[in-house]
């Protein structure tokens, strides 16, 4: 199956140099390093594999991914701005964690937003605070009056999640008690099993909630969840805040103009195939939405913004 | 007997160090919550200091270190450091086969054969595995 | 619960030949890559997951679960012929199975880690096709209070294997925790003694813990006492008696009762998320260890303590599919990795599993059963194989072993700096030995310590500092007693017996 593949992968790349399209005129000396900023395994994991296959089938060079953990993706991002701008590396990485450590150690980071070449996004993760079907609450402003007589127990497994809450609990004067978890499948537990009487969940919770086992309260996105459209977000329900993780690729800053391009055209490429697209569906439930290199600079520098007001109060 | 005493000691000292000096300086402080980064690990450094304590006064005597070969050790622990920092340098191609060499050669291997098997066969057969059947990059 | 041709249908399909091909691939995968020092069963699973993208949904998902399955059985090898584990769940098959080796019966410990190995297997795989649902709803009810006393249950119960000096084995436990508490924290998110290594954040690397401590720390012990000889790694007798190199029907029937206490305290571990097989099988061992007659025969070779440990550890992988099936958490990283696999083909474990996929989940509980009997098939062979090769000369043994633990770690735990981590483990491990502080019970407090801190602060949140609210988690109250209890008699009997010496 190996060897096929890369027969095809050859046939590939000979018929681009033959035809003598634009992806010819730059080449990697070597491999592609394809640095997933997670361990083996996770959604970011998958993702970073389909995407260096896919790029590895489309252009024939040698992309290999490779598992780089450590903080979220700061270990990978620290290792990929300090090293020679030559365009055989590419970053998977999601944008919070990069947000949040950017906003609140920037002295202990050895790289900045400046550090990178931004080259494009996979996917947005939908984030949906959620209740069980039989709590006695269906909104964010149910949920604040539920609060004020009694415990509020809110799962959540990332610093900005909680953050929000106490934004939320800081305009409404509502008191919620936060537990902290490993991840959302805990979130969706403890909301099940009764012990959180709300939680934060990306995708987890889509089989309960047409089991009619769960409801959404908000989306905690900028924008309303594609499956969800009568959602309203945490924004549209009074409280400007929102959390936004996105996956999002960048390569040391400095690499050679021709070099970034044909990386940009190439990761664009593979995010357009299908097989791409459904695994991003699979993992993420949500669409590819591919910002491009100004789009996913532009993304960051808002993200630090909003981060900071996070992490204002 | 002595070497429970000095333990004892070392562990008195760590928890010390720990308490005043490392966790104030490797742990950010939190003022709202529970369970605060710090509240753990002081509590351990205060567990461990007080067991150094505990063993001060009352050592167990099970102790042997006599009875392994600390020197022995020693050296082969420090040709696999060797062997780390030359992976890290040259790559493990280059690094694998010396390093085995020289476990085996320390390890009184005189046979050519198994030498051979050990530092030439065994690093090519690793480094195909990994780097060819399964496509993963090796240092 | 679907109709009953469905059932028929989904187990018929496992009996396909493409995927009784790939089920048996995948065991005979996890066996040879389990048994190869330093690369464990997960770290075969997350390899082989890019490789089921383009399979069929079964094949694929049947191909991981023989990995897993196999790698268990494969973990248990190195564990009992070298004693160097792999994985921490296997370091209590070595207790007893590294001695039996040592007395020239490497085959019949083997063997019966094999056979243990799938009766724990066989039987959690047993409960969840039968009774998932009502345990599913179980886990669901043991909330942050019960998980905690839980935990103490489990510290207290694996105490009993701390040795003579209850302070050691507390210097032990606090170490291990301390190391447990590098990373970012459980609460604020904030990062802990890391000491500017962003490689930290996540915490120290398992594997790179686990193999350094237990596997190149064994190793560097085994080097420093090697002698100009160039013995064998391990000595097989000739002409050894028949009942040597097997496991009779009578030994097995013999643990009948420790099989069947591992096998429940594993599927019970298995089916609440996130404790995890090493607890299980340091749990099983320590009980079955209690409860024997001769206590002191445990640590020399005895069969039970294989099959406590065996039976325990095989045991929760089974049942870590309950609540993966049923809700959709995985109890471990082996079944976060066939959750990554069940989404990769767009299937999303969850409520409706049983009702939109019965077949494929069937079948895959067909397969699970299949990977069982490929695993006593397979592990016939392969036993024998190992058991040859480890008789090669022990410089060439621990020389290749060597390089596989730092591919495997540099392939696992973040690169040449995980080899660092692995290789200053194994000197402090080295050293506590000589000391005699457990290296085994820093590795279980290691373990649990993440999970014991975050169901700390949960619990404290959901008190929210009104201590009378305990009242109303009776569950977690008892469990917690028990733990006293549990402590206090293995503390008076400990004791007694240092008394009697």
């Amino acid at each position: 199956m190996k060897i096929t593949k890369k027969i095809k992968a050859l046939a590939a790349a000979s018929l681009v140099v033959l035809a003598g399209t634009a992806q010819a005129e730059w080449e990697p000396k070597g491999n592609v390093s394809l640095q997933i900023g997670f361990g083996a395994g996770g959604s970011t994991d998958t993702i970073g594999r389909i995407v260096a296959q896919t790029m590895k089938e489309q252009t024939g060079w040698n992309v290999i991914a490779e598992n780089k953990p450590g903080g979220g993706g700061i270990a990978m991002f620290t290792g990929i701005a300090n090293r020679p701008a030559d365009g055989t590396v590419i970053g998977l990485g999601v944008s919070m964690p990069i947000l949040v450590n950017l906003v609140n150690r920037p002295d202990q980071l050895k790289f900045d937003l400046d550090s990178f070449d931004y080259l494009g996004t996979a996917a947005r993760a939908q984030l949906a605070l959620i209740a069980r079907s039989d709590a006695p609450f269906d909104d964010v402003a149910g949920l604040v009056e539920y609060a004020k007589s009694n415990d509020a127990p809110i799962a959540f497994d990332a610093k900005p999640q909680e953050l929000a809450m106490r934004f939320v609990m800081e305009q409404s004067g509502a008191e919620f008690q936060f537990m902290s978890t490993k991840g959302g499948a805990e979130n969706a537990k403890l909301a099940l099993g009764g012990q959180a009487i709300a939680a934060f969940e990306a995708g987890e919770h889509l089989p309960f909630l047409e089991a009619g086992d769960i409801k959404m309260l908000a989306s905690m996105n900028k924008s309303r969840h594609n499956y969800a459209p009568d959602t309203p977000t945490l924004q549209e329900q009074g409280y400007d805040i929102y959390v936004d993780p996105v996956f999002f690729f960048a390569t040391t800053a400095g690499t050679p103009s021709e070099a970034r391009e044909a990386l940009t055209a190439a990761l664009a490429e593979a995010l357009e195939s299908d097989a791409v697209k459904e695994v991003v569906q699979n993992t993420l439930k949500s669409p590819i939405e591919n910002m491009g290199p100004e789009g996913t600079e532009q993304m960051m520098r808002d993200g630090v913004t909003n981060v900071g007001a996070l992490f204002a109060n | 007997m002595l070497t429970d005493r000095v333990t004892g000691g070392f562990f008195i000292l760590l928890g010390v160090v720990l308490y005043l000096w490392v966790i104030p300086w490797q742990v950010e402080t939190a003022d709202y919550g529970w369970l605060k980064p710090r509240t753990l690990p002081l509590a351990l450094a205060v567990v461990l200091g007080l067991c150094g304590v505990a063993l001060m006064v009352k050592p167990v005597g099970d102790a042997r270190p006599s009875t392994f070969n600390w020197l022995r050790a020693a050296l082969f622990a420090g040709v696999l450091a060797l062997g780390l920092w030359l992976m890290g340098v040259v790559g493990f191609v280059y690094a694998a086969s010396p390093l085995a060499f020289a476990v085996m050669w320390l390890a009184y291997e005189r046979r050519w054969l198994w030498l051979g098997l050990g530092s030439v066969v065994m690093p090519a057969v690793i480094w195909f595995v990994i780097t060819i059947v399964l496509e993963r990059t090796l240092p | 619960m679907p109709e009953l041709a469905i059932i028929l249908a989904g187990l018929g399909d496992a009996f396909t030949p493409a995927n009784l091909f790939f089920v048996f691939a995948g065991v005979f995968v996890g066996q040879f890559v389990g048994a190869v020092p330093g690369i464990g069963p997960i770290m075969a699973m997350a390899i082989a997951i890019p490789f089921t993208f383009g399979m069929d949904p079964l094949a694929g998902i049947g191909f991981l679960v023989g990995v897993n399955k196999g790698g268990l059985v494969g973990g248990a090898i190195p564990a009992v012929l070298l004693n160097t584990p792999g994985t921490p769940d296997a370091a209590a098959t070595a207790l007893d199975g590294h001695p039996l080796a040592q007395q020239g019966k490497p085959l019949k410990a083997t063997k019966m880690a094999l056979y243990s190995s799938v009766t724990g297997d066989t039987f959690s795989d047993i409960v969840l096709i039968t009774v998932s649902a009502p345990l599913a709803l179980l886990a669901l009810r043991m909330g942050p209070v019960e998980v905690f006393g839980l935990m103490l249950l489990a510290f207290a119960v694996i105490s009993g294997l701390m040795g003579p000096s209850l302070v050691k084995g507390i210097i032990a436990i606090a170490l291990g925790l301390l190391a447990a508490m590098v990373g970012t924290d459980p609460e604020h998110g904030t990062p802990r003694l890391y000491f500017g290594q962003f490689e930290l954040y996540d915490g120290i690397p398992l594997p790179a813990i686990a193999i350094g401590m237990l596997a190149i720390s064994e190793l560097l012990r085994r080097l420093s006492e090697s002698r100009r000889e160039g013995n064998p790694a391990v000595r097989l007798p000739r002409g050894q008696p028949r009942e040597d190199s097997m496991v009779s029907w009578h030994e097995y029937w013999a643990c009948r009762f420790t099989l069947a206490r591992g096998a429940v305290i594993g599927t019970l571990l298995g089916a609440l998320p996130g404790i995890g097989s090493t607890a299980a099988a340091f749990m099983s061992y320590a009980t079955t260890k209690q409860a024997a007659r001769d206590p002191s025969s445990f640590g020399k070779g005895n069969i039970h303590g294989i099959a406590a440990t065996e039976s325990a550890n095989s045991a929760v992988m089974g049942a870590n599919m309950i609540p993966l099936l049923t809700l959709g958490i995985p109890g471990s990283v082996g079944a976060a990795l066939i959750i990554s696999a069940f989404m990769i083909h767009g299937i999303q474990p969850g409520p409706f599993l049983f009702d939109t996929q019965g077949r494929l989940i069937y079948g895959l509980f067909g397969a699970m059963l299949l990977a069982n009997l490929g695993n006593l098939i397979i592990g016939q062979v392969g036993l024998r194989f190992w058991v040859r090769v480890v008789s090669a000369p022990e410089s060439f043994i621990f020389a290749s072993a060597l390089l596989m633990c730092f591919v495997g770690v540099y392939l696992t735990s973040g690169g040449l700096f995980g080899i660092g981590v692995m290789l200053a483990f194994a000197a402090l491990a080295y050293v506590m030995t000589t000391l005699g502080i457990s290296v085994v019970i820093f590795i279980i407090a290691f373990f649990l310590g993440p999970r014991l801190e975050v169901s700390l602060s949960q619990t404290l949140a959901l008190l929210n500092g009104d201590p009378t609210k305990l009242l109303n988690y009776p569950v977690g109250l008892v469990l917690a007693l028990i733990a006293l209890v549990t402590t206090v008699f293995l503390a008076r009997r400990n004791h007694d017996r240092a008394d009697q010496t």
